[in-house]
């Protein structure tokens, strides 16, 4: 039982229709928008990508000729030098060294030094000056061996430490050696020579540095050997000293142009080009997370707009949502707010959509035949109403009635025919007034008639064994009143309060008007009754009170009276054993008038008295 | 309409909220650009001698590398640890980390404990006692092998038993417990031969000792003292040693010095500067004393392509 207690509590609360458009909308529209992005961002990666393999392509393309020309531009001044001035000179007769210092002063920026040898090794000549180092064997060094092995062509040796010339400064440099065969002529007998050209290190260096240091996504250019020997690498000491690898080896095997490889579990992108003449191979690396450093931003930027303009979305989808659901938020703030017996407007559906429109109308025609229904059934309730009043009315009259022309018998059989007479036309009294032309409403000054009559009827019937007193206040005389309410009580009083009593019975009747409500009192001094019978004497059904009398027209008069005025009024009962009782009528006080008694008399002016 | 708003507010925060998450989460490439650079403060002892030149250029390298505002103070030869403190003190002052080499070892567990408490610290040459704990980078050579193949070079040059040899030890600075263990290790490398200890000693001390027939130079400094001021010659001793310097390796190349012991000194200093500053970035990590590999070189193998690689540093 408490589950299913508990299952009912967890039920979701209905959304509203605002909410659904807004929600709905909003994931369609935001998933939409991500998906649009996401696919965007990926292509735009995809281009990006290219882009970055073809810009670095390009400036790999770019650095490789600038090297060619550095290295073309070093073979062009060792032409120079071997074809202007080497070739021409006898050296039997003079030397080079004024000439060659020319050409070294003229290009220090990129040159550590010019060197002439004999085939034997022997220095012919140099610039700058310089003493070559004792016990040094120059025909062992790489570059002389190479430029004897192969004569018709240049040499360019990898970087090394210059091995040549003492420096008392310590100083050591890093160059790389261009050597060729020369002629070097002798008294006019040409001999062979190696001509040496030791290039700045640094030259290649300084450019590879300054491309690699615009980069700064990972990416980086070095070079290599045609065997995959590093010439420059940005880590060249890192790899030398072993804390730091690359995949150089593997770049003999690699055609020009865009290669793919995985070094170290990383896949990265390499771009192979060819320098001219030397073979070297000039390799830019794009690391993977170089094209992902380089998205990053992008990254950024495409969640950041998609944020915007989810942001935007739901902006306008409220908007949106508050449009479309305004009018069926109106209908149902109409459907809220209308009374009873009232039909929506046309403004609640006025601005609304076909549908909207059309439930509204339809929901408005079955108000009205709804609210014609229930009028129809009030009026029928009425009806059923005014039958019980007219129902309850007549009650009283056969009762009445019964008892005064009992009366009246009475008094002519015992030959009193003149209070015959008296009492008949006091009754001829008490009928027109309860006649009252049919109305319901009388002033009070009738009702109080109508119970003097009565009271003297029944005064001469019970051969005045009470006394009636109507200690009423003129000025009441003109109040509305329903009639015949006074005399069902003072029967009461009579029969069931002072006519057995040894002494004399006493019946007070007054009036008077308190915040609004008119008050009429009927109370006699005869037995009274216990309080359990007194709380059970208004009850519809009193058949479980025991009492003298039925309570029949004390209950009629109090139906009657809540009936026309509403269950604030009616009749209050006091009463104690051996003291009397105390019946109130608790009336509005309303001055008596045509109009108030059309008005009071009519159905809807019932229970609207105030 | 109130649930509408409260529903279109919560979702702003969220989205406003993820794109925070995403720049705090996207990478250091986002981050402001102007975030302070790590600082590394480095002290030697006389820190403008020519053997940390190699040294010198790997700290430059991976200060490079890895973005760090290095800081290299210029120091004069300490007499004293305590001169040395000083000077640590205040250089370290306002760092990240300080690399340290400790000219006297014996009495430092103090020292290091207060120094790795305030920062991260690097000790390079300077083989810490153990009661100093681990809790610093420590970047040195295997000293006591240094020692050991110091004599095996001799042993190798000169036939294996080194017969009637004398040899007198330059051992540097013996408060450096780096000092005693090449020392140590050459005494035990040599003892299994015939040579003779003809003297140990600093400075030049083959003045008042005599000449031996072998001068082992156990440090830069000795090494360059020797080279300049023995004679060559014949008669001459010959010269072995430890060195690092631009004018022991003139001097190698030269043949004043017979065969050297070069450490790699590059990679003391790259390491020294890469081990402090992944220390920055992540404390907890355990931090491994690193052994830097050394070479022998001759006056033959000095413009090999590998040696001539440490030998002369090219820094980009």
């Amino acid at each position: 039982m408490s589950r299913t207690g508990n299952d009912k509590t967890r039920q979701r609360m209905p959304l509203s229709i605002n909410m659904i458009i807004l929600s709905s909308f909003t994931a369609i529209t935001a998933a939409a928008i991500l998906l649009i992005g996401m696919t965007l961002y990926r292509q735009f990666a995809d281009r990006a990508r290219r882009m970055m393999m073809e810009s670095t392509e390009q400036l790999t393309e770019r650095a490789s000729v600038t090297l060619e020309d550095k290295l073309f531009s070093m073979r062009k001044l060792s032409d120079a030098m071997y074809y202007s001035v080497i070739k021409d000179q006898d050296f039997a007769e003079g030397n080079v060294d004024e000439a060659m210092n020319l050409f070294y002063e003229a290009n220090k920026d990129t040159l550590i030094s010019f060197a002439l040898f004999t085939p034997g090794g022997n220095l012919v000549s140099a610039a700058p000056s310089a003493i070559v180092k004792p016990d040094l064997d120059v025909t062992r060094e790489p570059w002389f061996v190479s430029a004897q092995n192969q004569v018709e062509n240049l040499h360019f040796s990898l970087p090394h430490v210059q091995n040549l010339f003492d420096d008392p400064n310590y100083r050591y440099y890093w160059v790389i050696s261009l050597s060729r065969v020369t002629e070097l002529t002798f008294n006019g007998v040409p001999r062979s020579g190696v001509l040496l050209v030791d290039m700045k290190y640094s030259t290649i260096t300084q450019m590879l540095d300054e491309i690699n240091a615009t980069n700064s996504t990972g990416q980086y250019m070095y070079l290599t050997d045609s065997d995959g020997t590093i010439i420059y690498h940005p880590k060249q000491m890192q790899i030398s000293s072993g804390l730091t690898q690359e995949n150089n080896l593997a770049v003999p095997d690699y055609e020009d142009g865009i290669t793919e490889e995985t070094f170290n579990g990383e896949s990265r992108v390499v771009i192979t080009d060819t320098i001219a003449y030397t073979g070297w191979r000039l390799i830019s690396v794009i690391p993977a997370s170089s094209f992902s450093l380089t998205l990053s931003q992008m990254r950024y930027f495409v969640f950041l707009v998609i944020a915007i303009m989810v942001l935007a979305v739901i902006l306008i989808n409220r908007f949106v949502a508050e449009r479309i659901s305004r009018p069926v938020t109106s209908l149902d703030e109409a459907i809220r707010e209308i009374g009873e017996h009232e039909a929506i407007s046309d403004e609640a559906f006025r601005n609304g959509s076909l549908e909207v429109t059309h439930l509204g109308q339809t929901l408005q025609e079955y108000q009205i035949r709804n609210n014609q229904l229930m009028n129809d059934v009030v009026r029928e309730q009425e009806e059923k109403r005014r039958s019980e009043l007219d129902a309850l009315q007549s009650q009283i009259n056969p009762h009445f009635l019964y008892n005064t022309l009992d009366s009246i018998v009475w008094m002519i059989e015992s030959g009193n025919s003149k209070e015959a007479i008296q009492m008949i036309t006091q009754l001829a009294n008490i009928f027109r007034i309860s006649l009252s032309k049919g109305h319901t409403i009388i002033p009070l000054e009738d009702e109080l008639r109508h119970a003097e009559n009565y009271m003297r009827i029944q005064n001469v019937r019970f051969k005045n064994a009470f006394t009636a007193r109507f200690d009423t206040d003129p000025a009441l005389n003109r109040y509305s009143t329903v009639k015949l309410i006074i005399q069902p009580i003072l029967e009461n009083a009579i029969y069931y309060g002072v006519k057995n009593m040894d002494e004399d019975g006493m019946i007070i009747v007054r009036d008077w008007i308190d915040e609004g409500v008119l008050y009429i009192s009927v109370e006699d001094n005869g037995f009274g009754m216990p309080k359990e019978v007194v709380d059970h004497l208004l009850d519809e059904d009193r058949s479980h009170v025991r009492s003298k009398g039925s309570g029949v027209g004390l209950y009629n008069v109090h139906q009657r009276i809540r009936l026309r005025y509403g269950p604030q009024y009616g009749l209050t009962i006091e009463s104690e054993p051996d003291t009397g009782t105390v019946v109130i009528i608790k009336l509005p006080a309303i001055p008596y008038s045509e109009e108030m008694r059309e008005v009071l008399e009519r159905p809807e002016g019932r229970g609207n008295a105030e | 309409m109130k649930r509408n708003r409260i529903l279109s507010v919560l979702i702003i925060a969220a989205v406003l909220l993820g794109l925070f998450g995403l720049r705090y989460f996207s990478g250091t490439e986002l981050r402001d650009t102007d975030t302070p650079m790590v600082e590394v403060a480095v002290v030697v002892d006389d820190s403008t001698n020519g053997r940390w030149t190699r040294f010198q250029a790997g700290l430059e390298q991976a200060a490079d590398d890895y973005d760090v505002a290095l800081s290299y103070a210029v120091t004069p030869k300490f007499n004293t640890i305590r001169d040395e403190a000083e000077v640590i003190r205040s250089e370290a002052d306002g760092t990240n980390a300080v690399i340290v080499q400790l000219i006297d070892t014996s009495d430092t567990v103090e020292l290091i404990s207060t120094l790795c408490a305030e920062r991260v610290l690097g000790l390079v040459d300077t083989d810490a006692p153990a009661e100093a704990g681990d809790n610093f980078a420590s970047i040195t050579a295997d000293n006591t092998a240094i020692g050991t193949a110091l004599a095996n070079l001799l042993k190798e040059q000169y036939g294996g038993e080194l017969t009637h040899m004398t040899i007198g030890i330059l051992y540097g600075n013996q408060k450096m417990r780096s000092m005693q263990e090449r020392l140590t290790g050459f005494r035990e490398g040599i003892a299994r031969s015939s040579a003779q200890i003809f003297w140990e000693g600093s400075g030049t001390a083959w003045e008042s000792a005599g000449l031996p027939d072998i001068v082992i130079a156990l440090d830069n400094d000795s090494l360059e003292t020797a080279a300049d001021v023995l004679e060559t010659g014949e008669k001459a001793p010959a010269l072995y040693g430890v060195g690092c310097s631009d004018k022991t390796i003139y001097a190698l190349d030269h043949g004043k010095i017979a065969a050297m012991i070069v450490p790699d000194e590059f990679q003391m200093g790259y390491l020294a500067m890469s081990d402090v500053v992944a220390r920055i970035n992540a404390p907890n990590i355990p931090m491994v004393p690193r052994e830097i590999p050394f070479a022998v070189i001759t006056r033959t193998n000095l413009y090999d392509p590998a040696n001539a690689a440490f030998l002369f540093p090219v820094i980009n």
